[in-house]
């Protein structure tokens, strides 16, 4: 029988500390405890491929990971990727207590973490700890596992009624699930519940999260700013905050706070992109390549590498050489030249990315002075475009769009434009912020009386004038779902799908409006291609 | 290129940054002593490695309050509040503490509701408690008693011991406002300070976490009540 010393018996563990001592110190004390199943990995790496293939039950990592990653990283990653099981302990282990680390902490949520210097005893009474809740919650977490969110909520509800010790962690989770299910008035009536009793940040950040879902940006603002009066280094409300600014069309306040919270935390290359946006809109250049560069180097190894990324430096650089920066212009070319040398090794199979890398070796060589080649250059891009079967992908799109501007005068360059830009949507896609905010009401309105077919018509619009906005893009998404459920479904639907799927991706990996989106784009998609199959068939 | 080589050294943060190694060393060290006690069987020896690891957590809650008073001071000591079981928090003081308690024959009443829950840091209120623990451990005669429970709304937390109580100065503090504690003085001159800032970093409503020093407690000894919102 299981009990509290034999329970470690059966399970398997995982230690990663880049500290050869230190990993074995730690598998001397679980070996204390009677475990014996014990992995050990040196690096993020060897501890992602490990429990990739394992998915040991006790994961015990050390924050300091060395130079190339963090134990946060890592989660981040294994959750990324949702390889990480809900019921799998994570326990962190921190030799300080350091402000990113916390915040970030924060965002990925360990069971644990755990201070150096500890002794078994303190290890052996934390884990318990955690291991009673994983056990008692154990229903919950597997249906966290299988992200059946109803039923995890019903789960919590039991164990609500039961009173058990951990009816404030089965309220968070039960907000939580009601916001990645969409039903941001649910989760607010927990929010508000809890928020009587004490201002407890995860569930104001929640509650301002329902806000920003409903589309209350001001309010949401307001609520944001009470959390960051009393926690100035609260990274996730200085996010939420960028996002419903940004929404609201207040670029220059949104700049100012995501510069004050990458002062606080530069470990999210989302961020950084963000704030490459921004500054580019400013002309900031240096702050934009300095964004870009961090960008890169924190995705590099990691799912969520962008040739974006790699793209837009490389078009902020040319920016610089351009510009009179002093030394920063005259390092630009040889950083630039490095760049898309990297580019052609890196991204060696993507072909648009390869495309968009030719057209900027032209705007190198116009910038350079070497105003022929470039014209050579670009004829040959000319020629391999039309040679291209597949659509345009975004960035080739944005790189034409930004070669036409920054060399009008090369020859060949008003050809390229013309013949793939101009008519392109991406063209008509320039946004207009109050027309989408009255189209986004109007649509709202229509779905709460049912009439989701003039809703869609209304989101459709709302989304065309703010491409970049997640909470249109999801009511967009929830209006064609029910069209789908009428059998009422459109043939623009696999276009606007894709173009919904462009706007999450500003999402930082902890939004629980990820998972919304997922259930409402797999739901779509497949029945478009259902419908595509269908049509083939006939 | 700018050359200053009389740029002044933030000292500060050279003593932060060399604290922060000391904190690796000791870790190791106690950790040492830790595998020794467990194998140990002369109860003199058993005794001796008891005091040895008390002296080295002192240590290192004294390390652990100068890097947090480190932070105060720059403006960046991280508050991380969630719900947390105090019988879990109290639970791992004693747990931690165990060999000296043993050792010198404390009794230890832990008079704490299983099920109740309160907003705290539990890494800062650990250490904040912990070194109250390790202070009533060497001044109480033989018991201690942790308490705690909701009083108006607040989470009221005691350490009291049988031990002859605070001397009257002590007592005084109760009224001085921050500047004016007296940090040489050695029982707990450092570790006031750094519980004062900890509770009164703590806050719900308006409110604000406070610290009371009392005599003539349950045991009749000393009290400590850290009480948060």
């Amino acid at each position: 029988m299981e009990n509290r010393l034999n329970r470690y018996v059966n399970q398997t563990f995982l230690i990663v500390d880049d500290f050869m001592e230190f990993r074995h110190s730690l598998k001397r004390m679980i070996e204390g405890m009677g475990g014996h199943e014990i992995d050990l990995a040196a690096s993020g790496d060897e501890a992602v491929e490990s429990y990739g293939k394992k998915h040991q039950d006790i994961v015990l990592i050390d924050y300091n990971l060395g130079e190339s990653s963090n134990g946060l990283q890592v989660l981040e990653e294994l959750r990324y990727k949702e390889i990480l099981r809900h019921d799998s302990i994570v326990i962190l282990i921190t030799g300080e207590t350091s402000m990113e680390m916390i915040q970030s902490a924060i965002d990925v949520n360990p069971d644990d973490c755990l201070p150096k210097p500890f002794t078994k005893a303190t290890l052996k009474t934390r884990l318990d700890r955690a291991y009673e809740k994983k056990q008692a919650m154990k229903l919950v977490f597997q249906a966290l596992n299988d992200k059946d969110y109803l039923k995890a909520i019903s789960c919590c509800d039991y164990l609500i009624s039961k009173k058990s010790k951990y009816t404030i962690a089965c309220h968070r989770i039960k907000a939580d699930c009601y916001l990645r299910l969409g039903q941001p008035a649910d989760a607010m009536a927990i929010y508000d519940v809890i928020l009587e009793r004490r201002e407890i940040s995860w569930a104001l950040l929640g509650r301002a999260r329902c806000k920003i879902h409903s589309s209350m940006y001001v309010e949401a603002i307001a609520d944001l700013d009470r959390i960051i009066d009393v926690q100035k280094f609260s990274v996730d409300a200085y996010d939420q905050k960028v996002e419903a600014l940004l929404a609201i069309g207040d670029y220059e306040n949104a700049y100012k706070v995501l510069q004050a919270t990458v002062s606080i935390s530069n470990n999210s290359a989302v961020r950084q992109r963000k704030l490459a946006q921004l500054a580019i809109r400013y002309h900031h250049y240096e702050t934009a390549s300095a964004a870009l560069r961090k960008a890169i180097s924190l995705s590099k190894h990691s799912s969520a590498k962008k040739p974006e990324d790699y793209l837009n430096l490389a078009q902020v650089l040319s920016m610089i050489q351009g510009g009179n920066l002093g030394a920063a212009s005259r390092r630009a070319p040889s950083e630039l030249s490095r760049l898309l040398s990297q580019m052609h090794n890196e991204f060696a199979h993507n072909i648009q990315l390869g495309l968009a890398c030719d057209i900027h070796a032209a705007v190198f060589l116009y910038m350079s002075k070497k105003t022929k080649e470039a014209s050579i250059k670009i004829k040959q891009a000319h020629l391999k475009l039309e040679d291209l079967p597949d659509e345009f992908k975004p960035f080739l799109l944005d790189e034409i769009k930004f070669a036409h501007r920054v060399c009008p005068d090369l020859d060949g360059i008003t050809a390229l434009y013309d013949d793939f830009y101009a008519n392109t949507k991406a063209k008509e896609q320039e946004s207009d912020l109050e027309k989408a905010s009255a189209y986004n009401n109007q649509g709202m309105n229509k779905f709460r009386d049912r009439d989701y077919d003039s809703a869609y018509k209304a989101f459709r619009s709302a989304h065309q004038n703010a491409p970049e906005n997640v909470n249109i893009a999801l009511n967009l998404m929830q209006a064609m779902t029910k069209l789908i459920g009428r059998g009422k479904d459109q043939p623009d639907f696999s276009e606007l799908l894709e173009s919904c799927a462009r706007a999450m991706q500003s999402l930082a990996n902890n939004d629980q409006r990820k998972s919304h989106f997922k259930l409402l784009f797999n739901h779509i998609r497949s029945h478009v291609v259902g419908r595509k199959v269908q049509q083939r068939q006939d | 290129m700018d050359n200053q080589p009389n740029q002044a050294i933030d000292f500060s943060s050279v003593l932060a940054s060399a604290v922060h190694d000391m904190k690796n060393s000791l870790c190791m060290l106690i950790q040492s002593i830790d595998t020794l006690s467990v194998n140990q069987q002369d109860p003199e020896q058993a005794k001796e490695l008891a005091s040895i690891h008390y002296e080295a957590s002192r240590l290192n809650t004294n390390l652990l309050q100068m890097l947090s008073l480190y932070r105060v001071e720059k403006d960046q000591l991280p508050l991380f509040v969630e719900e947390h079981h105090i019988y879990d928090l109290v639970e791992e003081l004693v747990e931690k503490n165990r060999f000296y308690a043993q050792s010198k024959a404390i009794d230890i009443d832990v008079c704490v509701d299983e099920d109740l829950e309160w907003f705290v840091d539990a890494n800062l209120v650990g250490n904040l408690l912990n070194d109250v623990f390790v202070n009533a451990l060497r001044y109480t005669k033989d018991k201690i008693r942790f308490d705690a429970k909701i009083i108006d709304e607040r989470l009221h937390i005691s350490i009291s011991d049988n031990g002859n109580g605070y001397p009257q100065h002590m007592l005084n503090s109760n009224e001085l406002p921050m500047q004016e504690l007296d940090l040489g003085n050695n029982r707990t001159g450092l570790g006031l300070f750094f519980a004062r800032i900890i509770a009164s970093a703590h806050t719900n409503k308006s409110r604000s976490g406070e610290i009371k020093l009392a005599n003539n407690g349950q045991l009749g000894g000393s009290v400590f009540t850290l009480i948060l919102p």
